[in-house]
């Protein structure tokens, strides 16, 4: 390239608005940009992706030292959980026991063989037979300290009688629980059906993934029958509500402890399962201590 | 002191706009990466808790609501700082969708078994402020000057000025530098360069002082015409031709030297019709009859006129000729049209047409009898005759 080519394209460049404007845009972007950089913002996750289980609640003693071990509890549900937590972590015989107590609810069939040799659990709910037939010796690991009264499983129906036939349960539209190890909302039901001979492939049965959404089915009209323990009587309010007895007398399982545990905070595992177990309905005059709790304050 | 207040006051204004724009452009930019990071944070986790919640078949209340109400214990705790607050409001959301990118609702879209949902978000998040406008300012100093420095686009006219100079072999550096000056030039004087650079009347080394004059640029259009009739007749001087422009516009006769200066120009006209100018100058000059002079009838001679002339002629070392010929006959009309074609000929020749008419002759018809008369265009005042001193 000549000198006067040089020159020329120079003097177009000097010359030309649209140069003087991309200089002036890329300045700008370039100020943006950095300040962009250096004001970025930083949100850490790592906190949050650490959180612990959904199921479970925790709490510390106060004055709780780190290195003593945690009291671990077992149950279904998250009901009264918080509550028993909080009893655990404020009753004073724990404070000086335990760095921590932690209250996990699980689906049934996630109690494992393992947990009972591990005693992975302090403290665990069970129907008992599930848990006699985990390990060839249960009572080598844990003792059941609280027996819950039986209780009373029915099918329900806003709709009138319900009628303990195979005609009444092809007619009528079923709700039951998806749970495959629940007593009064799978198993009761589905095996008093088959009783009576009901073919299942022709009952109309509908599933439902809480039990929430059950009973919320069940108020609608959305399902005609649903099998449940007596408490629901409490919920119909002015409806009328209709049933017919499965079990009259189903157990509702044990809590059980560790054996290898300290005695002395019997008292204490029982002051904090009450609410639990009043809770439910039962008669906390029906339920059987295997511990005495006579004794307790 | 009050030459640097207006370019200070530029200075302070861009860094002050420069401050607020980067202000700006960082928090919004800020805050919609609060919310892209709150939003991606979101989605990772949320799945997965959903699918912990699912499992709980006992959840005493609405799983819904106590999702949400556990969700934002958690997200309170873990989440959620002094300068953020993250709330879920709701785990499906399927209409509303904020348009404004900032608002203080957020919608995240999450996978979850291959189906896609939407939950609704609140975030409330401060922005460092102070922090962030601390930076603005101290980057908007640097910024605010270079914009302010950034050498904007030079003129149609600069470049073609540093093209002909380029072209010259003066380097493009040095031809930047001798132009700087160009841009403040009115179009007449930069089309009257352009003119004289083509005729090679200006040549680079005149170019300099003549952009560097402070008269140049503010010659008026009038004098700028003289200037390069100046400049073109007497081969550059420039600062003669300046003078030239810038001198009084009227008419100067010095008779004993036979001298005519028109615009301070020097004027050479013939013997004869220089005495005929002067003649009628000094008609107008008196303002008799307003300067006017009746042309003699075409078949009778005018005396009276031709002894004034005559007088004025022998005076100033006429033309023999010419004298011998007022003498005999007086002042024939024929004569005078020659004389007064002869003078605008000469001067035409000159001037030009254009500079030359205001120094020429105005014309009148006589209603009573059919004769032209003829006077000087410019008024007495623009006449000046320095005659010589009386002889004692």
């Amino acid at each position: 390239m000549s000198r006067a080519s040089i020159n020329k394209v120079a003097i177009a460049c000097l010359q030309s608005p649209w140069l003087y404007h991309l200089t002036l845009t890329l300045l700008l972007m370039a100020a943006a940009l950095s300040t962009i950089a250096i004001n970025q913002p930083q949100i850490s996750a790592t906190a949050l992706a650490s959180i612990h289980d959904y199921r479970s609640v925790s709490c510390t003693p106060p004055s709780a030292q780190p290195k003593l071990p945690r009291f671990r509890v077992l149950t279904v549900s998250n009901r009264g959980a918080k509550e028993l937590a909080n009893q655990l972590c404020n009753a004073p015989p724990m404070a000086n026991r335990f760095s921590q107590i932690e209250v996990t609810w699980l689906h049934r069939d996630q109690l494992s063989a393992r947990d009972i040799v591990d005693e992975t659990y302090d403290l665990f709910w069970s129907r008992d037979r599930r848990v006699q037939h985990l390990v060839p010796n249960l009572e080598q690991y844990y003792q059941p300290i609280v027996k819950l009264p039986s209780y009373e499983v029915a099918w329900f129906s806003l709709k009138g009688q319900p009628e303990l036939t195979k005609e009444y349960f092809y007619q009528h539209s079923i709700g039951l629980l998806e749970d495959l190890e629940s007593n009064s909302h799978f198993l009761l039901p589905l095996t008093q059906m088959k009783s009576l001979g009901v073919d299942l492939g022709r009952a109309k049965i509908v599933y439902y993934s809480s039990y929430y959404e059950l009973r919320q089915a069940f108020w609608s009209g959305e399902v005609d029958l649903i099998s449940d323990g007596l408490w629901l009587v409490k919920e119909s309010r002015d409806r009328s509500l209709y049933w017919a007895t499965i079990d009259n007398g189903s157990p509702m399982g044990h809590w059980y402890a560790r054996q290898n545990r300290d005695r002395a905070l019997d008292c204490t595992l029982l002051t904090g399962l009450t609410p639990l177990i009043t809770a439910i309905g039962a008669d906390l005059k029906n339920s059987q201590f295997a511990v005495d709790a006579d004794n307790c304050p | 002191m009050i030459r640097l207040i207006q370019p200070l006051q530029k200075v302070i204004g861009t860094w002050l706009a420069c401050c607020i724009g980067l202000t700006a452009v960082s928090v919004f930019a800020y805050q919609l990466s609060v919310r892209h990071q709150v939003a991606e944070t979101i989605a990772d986790w949320l799945p997965g808790r959903i699918a912990e919640a699912k499992l709980d078949y006992y959840a005493g209340d609405n799983p819904e609501a106590l999702f949400i109400q556990r969700t934002n214990q958690d997200l309170s705790q873990y989440l959620s700082r002094p300068n953020l607050q993250v709330y879920l409001l709701a785990l499906y959301d399927t209409d509303s969708r904020p348009w404004w990118p900032l608002s203080a609702k957020l919608t995240v879209t999450w996978q979850s078994s291959d189906n896609q949902y939407r939950s609704l978000l609140a975030v409330q998040s401060l922005s460092p402020w102070r922090r962030i406008g601390l930076q603005s300012a101290l980057l908007a100093l640097p910024l605010s000057l270079l914009l302010l420095i950034a050498p904007r686009p030079i003129s149609r006219q600069r470049g073609y000025w540093l093209e002909q100079l380029s072209q010259n072999a003066t380097g493009l550096f040095a031809a930047l530098k001798l132009t700087r000056n160009i841009r403040a030039l009115p179009p007449e004087q930069d089309d009257c360069l352009r003119r004289l650079w083509q005729a090679h009347a200006v040549t680079i080394d005149r170019l300099q002082p003549l952009l560097q004059s402070p008269v140049f640029g503010q010659l008026s259009p009038e004098q700028l015409a003289w200037f390069e009739l100046a400049l073109s007749d007497n081969h550059g001087n420039l600062e003669s031709a300046l003078d030239v422009a810038q001198s009084e516009p009227g008419v100067q006769l010095k008779p004993q030297e036979n001298q005519l200066w028109i615009h301070g120009l020097l004027i050479p006209l013939t013997k004869t019709p220089y005495c005929y100018y002067l003649w009628y100058a000094q008609r107008r000059r008196l303002n008799r009859d307003g300067g006017w002079v009746m042309n003699p009838p075409a078949n009778r001679p005018d005396t009276e006129l031709g002894e004034e002339l005559q007088q004025l002629m022998s005076q100033y070392q006429g033309h023999r000729k010419a004298l011998n010929e007022l003498q005999q006959h007086g002042l024939r009309a024929k004569t005078v049209d020659q004389n007064r074609n002869k003078i605008k000929e000469e001067m035409v020749q000159l001037l030009g047409e254009k500079l030359a008419a205001d120094y020429l002759f105005e014309t009148e018809r006589d209603f009573k009898t059919g004769r032209s008369r003829y006077r000087l265009a410019p008024g007495e005042s623009r006449i000046i005759i320095h005659w010589p001193p009386p002889e004692k």
